[in-house]
């Protein structure tokens, strides 16, 4: 890279255009990424999820609708069944109305067999089994509330007219919805007066093969019954969620279209315009010698390396930003950027700066060395 | 005496490329400010127009929304026939007792979303007096039948009047359509409160009710009353209270609008800036040259402001342009605070333009002022020297 040195000194000698160029190229990928964050976690969410073999069933009426509790019995005795586990909602607040995180109440018995991947020791399922009043919470409702391990914690009822008091056993990571806290649901059935009624029932089937058929097999159970069911994968189910903000995705996925070619437009509008101004500098390099290829890759390796300063900055200042705003605003996602993204920046931010010296800087490298010579102040 | 106008019309036409790209940029940075503000107000007017001034939401204390909301009979009966409320010429009091549940319902792109049916009994219509039946007829009490609000129209099966429904525990009757003036009773289904309350198994309880007030009643008071008399206890607010706090999902999104489009307009201004330094650059010698015709230096300053904004705001009435066949889109939104899902229409109201006109001359005025300083700064005798 022996030409290094000279790239540099070019980029130098308008400090005032290098700095604008690079700045509205950061400028609009931090946008970009911090736009494309959302959606890309959402895909990547789901398709995480496209190969467990877990399976949730619920009323076909709607969610807000409860199937007997005495619907596990049946799911059990099924082939291919490993676990079940049912799931009641509680919709508990911690100390304001306005304050919200998904807290459920889920059976004890088999729940760390049904999700191995939350990130709990032996021990610490041990504890939800022995504890009555155990409940196990995920890292960013501990951050957000600034909970310690052992701590006892009251939830206060919304819907149902009674509080829960539980004690933390466990701190969720790993694939768990880390906004989320579960304890046991005997507790809550007791607290509730046994009615008999669950919100859903997840189903863990032997293998990923087994899913369809047992999805078929349990609503067939329940057709005709009056609490019919609806089974689906558990990749469908947060489906269903994540379907609301479909139009806020592709909204956001447009926009990010959007800002990637107009600051493509303001780069090569940049790089045409210092291309121009250098047209009898270039003239002279030619006629002392230096081979069209080498002003071409020199050029390019200038729009190259603005547009790469542009897309680190953008990136970094995203990432940075997005880690400080990432409060659980939006219930049941908490925003980070995902890896892909950066890496989609980057590239985006490189091709940017090639692509937008390309026609200008191969008019120069080719243009007639008298012609330009003309020109020369 | 100021530089002539043709100057600068006439100057921007030369460096057309350039010119067209810049005001490309532009463009673009302002029809993503409409597009998002539209969407903004279409949401927002979706679920503030859904409350009346004159109407009281009585809750279960604590509650933020009705969907958490519940109340026994009893409380209701006690509420129905407090002073201040308006009666009918029979005396009976235009208090309505509301159910809303969530059902999945068949939408027309295929799969199912979360949709309000909302329990109500007749007196709900003299309630909600932005509603009205636009087809059909209103429903007859304990037969299954509905009402389907026009939104609903089009996103999903089933919805004309005559066809069944299926949704909840089995078949319903669509009676009749009706038109809620956009807000988000559009969105939902209304049906006899008993037939939905033996449907999803509640029980004998009602979510929320709704007062109408008496023209000149002391709204304050009854709102005491309703918090403070122990056989009610409930939580009672002006509805259009009500639903300002729940458009916060619609204000988190005009916030994230403005982000972005103040960052993408700091972008835009970057570029303006640059155009503008290079096009004073390649102009020195007109710029000596008018100097020495005896135009002021503050002339100058004006007349690289002026290009610069004819620029931007031009390229603003393209970007206006070029957003508004948006105005109209009807879309869905999932609504998490009500976990139901919402339509509604973009909406380019007259005072998105000219805030995007604004947005676009601030871009302009920005983007021309330190190039147009140092024109302004140029000396004539050097700027001469260049010819």
């Amino acid at each position: 890279m022996k030409y290094l040195g000279l790239v540099l000194r070019n980029l130098f000698r308008n400090k005032r255009r290098t700095f604008l160029t690079v700045f509205s190229i950061a400028v609009s990928l931090f946008i970009f990424s911090a736009l494309v964050s959302m959606p890309t976690m959402a895909n990547q969410i789901l398709a995480d999820t496209a190969s467990s073999a877990r399976i949730v069933t619920h009323n076909k009426a709607g969610l807000t609708y409860s199937i007997p509790v005495a619907d596990r019995q049946k799911i059990a005795i099924m082939p291919h069944v490993t676990a079940v586990v049912s799931q009641s909602w509680f919709g508990g607040v911690l100390h304001d109305v306005n304050d919200q995180f998904p807290n459920l109440a889920i059976d004890h018995e088999q729940a760390d067999v049904m999700w191995p991947d939350w990130g709990l020791t032996d021990a610490q399922w041990d504890q939800f089994k022995k504890l009555r009043t155990a409940c196990i919470v995920g890292a960013d409702t501990m951050k957000r509330f600034n909970l310690k391990l052992g701590q006892q914690i009251i939830l206060k009822g919304t819907v149902y007219p009674f509080n829960v008091t539980l004690n933390i056993v466990g701190v969720m990571r790993g694939k768990a919805m880390q906004t989320a806290l579960y304890f046991r649901r005997d507790y809550l059935e007791e607290a509730a007066g046994r009615p008999g009624f669950v919100s859903n029932i997840w189903v863990r089937a032997d293998s990923g093969a087994a899913v369809p058929q047992l999805i078929a097999n349990i609503d067939e159970q329940f057709a005709n019954s009056s609490a019919e069911t609806q089974s689906e994968a558990e990749s469908a189910f947060i489906g269903s969620f994540l379907k609301g903000y479909r139009m806020l995705f592709t909204l956001f996925e447009i926009l990010g279209f959007i800002v990637v070619v107009t600051i493509g437009l303001v780069a090569a509008n940049t790089a045409a315009m210092s291309i121009r101004e250098r047209r009898g500098e270039i003239a002279v390099m030619r006629s002392m010698g230096f081979p069209s290829r080498v002003i071409l890759s020199l050029l390019l390796t200038e729009s190259f390396v603005i547009g790469l300063l542009g897309g680190l900055i953008g990136c970094g200042v995203a990432f940075v930003t997005l880690k400080i705003f990432s409060g659980p605003k939006m219930g049941l996602l908490s925003l980070r950027m995902p890896p892909a993204v950066l890496y989609e920046t980057l590239i985006a931010a490189a091709l940017i700066g090639l692509l937008s010296a390309w026609v200008p800087a191969r008019a120069a490298s080719k243009m007639n060395i008298t012609e330009a010579l003309r020109t020369v102040a | 005496m100021a530089v002539p106008l043709k100057y600068n019309f006439r100057s921007l036409m030369v460096r057309r490329v350039s010119t067209a790209m810049t005001g490309g940029g532009i463009a673009l940075v302002v029809a993503v400010f409409v597009v998002v503000m539209a969407m903004v107000a279409g949401l927002a007017t979706s679920i503030t127009e859904a409350g009346s001034p004159d109407n009281l939401i009585v809750l279960r204390k604590g509650a933020t929304t009705e969907t958490y909301s519940s109340m026994s009979l009893d409380q209701f009966d006690t509420v129905k026939f407090l002073p201040g409320i308006k009666r009918d010429a029979d005396g009976a009091p235009y208090a309505s007792p509301e159910l809303p549940v969530q059902v999945l319902l068949e939408s027309t792109q295929g799969g199912r979303d979360n949709i309000v049916i909302r329990g109500v009994l007749p007196v709900a219509l003299k309630v909600h007096d932005k509603l009205h039946i636009i087809q059909g007829r209103m429903f007859n009490p304990s037969l299954r039948e509905v009402i389907v609000g026009k939104g609903l129209v089009g996103h999903y099966r089933n919805c004309a009047v005559g066809s069944t429904l299926h949704f909840g525990r089995g078949d319903w009757k669509v009676v009749g359509l009706f038109d809620a003036a956009g807000s988000s009773f559009e969105s939902e289904i209304w049906a006899d409160i008993h037939d939905v309350q033996a449907d999803s198994q509640r029980g004998a309880y009602y979510a929320i009710a709704r007062l109408k007030l008496q023209p000149g009643a002391d709204q304050n008071a009854l709102i005491a009353r309703i918090a403070d008399d122990p056989r009610i206890n409930l939580q009672a607010e002006p509805e259009t209270q009500y639903y300002q706090d729940q458009s916060v999902v619609a204000n988190q999104l005009r916030m994230l609008g403005m982000i972005v489009a103040v960052i993408m307009g700091i972008g835009a201004v970057f570029a303006a800036m640059n155009t503008m330094y290079a096009s004073v650059s390649a102009r020195t010698a007109e710029i000596g040259t008018l100097r020495a015709l005896g135009f002021s230096p503050r002339a100058v300053l004006g007349s690289f402001l002026i290009e610069s904004l004819m620029l931007a705001t031009l390229a603003g009435v393209v970007g206006i342009i070029i957003a508004l066949p948006i105005n109209g889109f009807s879309t869905t939104f999932g609504n998490f605070l009500t976990f139901s899902t919402l339509s509604f229409n973009f909406r380019v109201t007259p005072a998105i333009m000219l805030q995007a006109l604004i947005f676009a001359a601030i871009m302009g005025t920005f983007g021309g002022w330190l190039p147009a300083r140092q024109a302004m700064r140029l000396s004539v005798v050097n700027a001469l020297r260049r010819i």
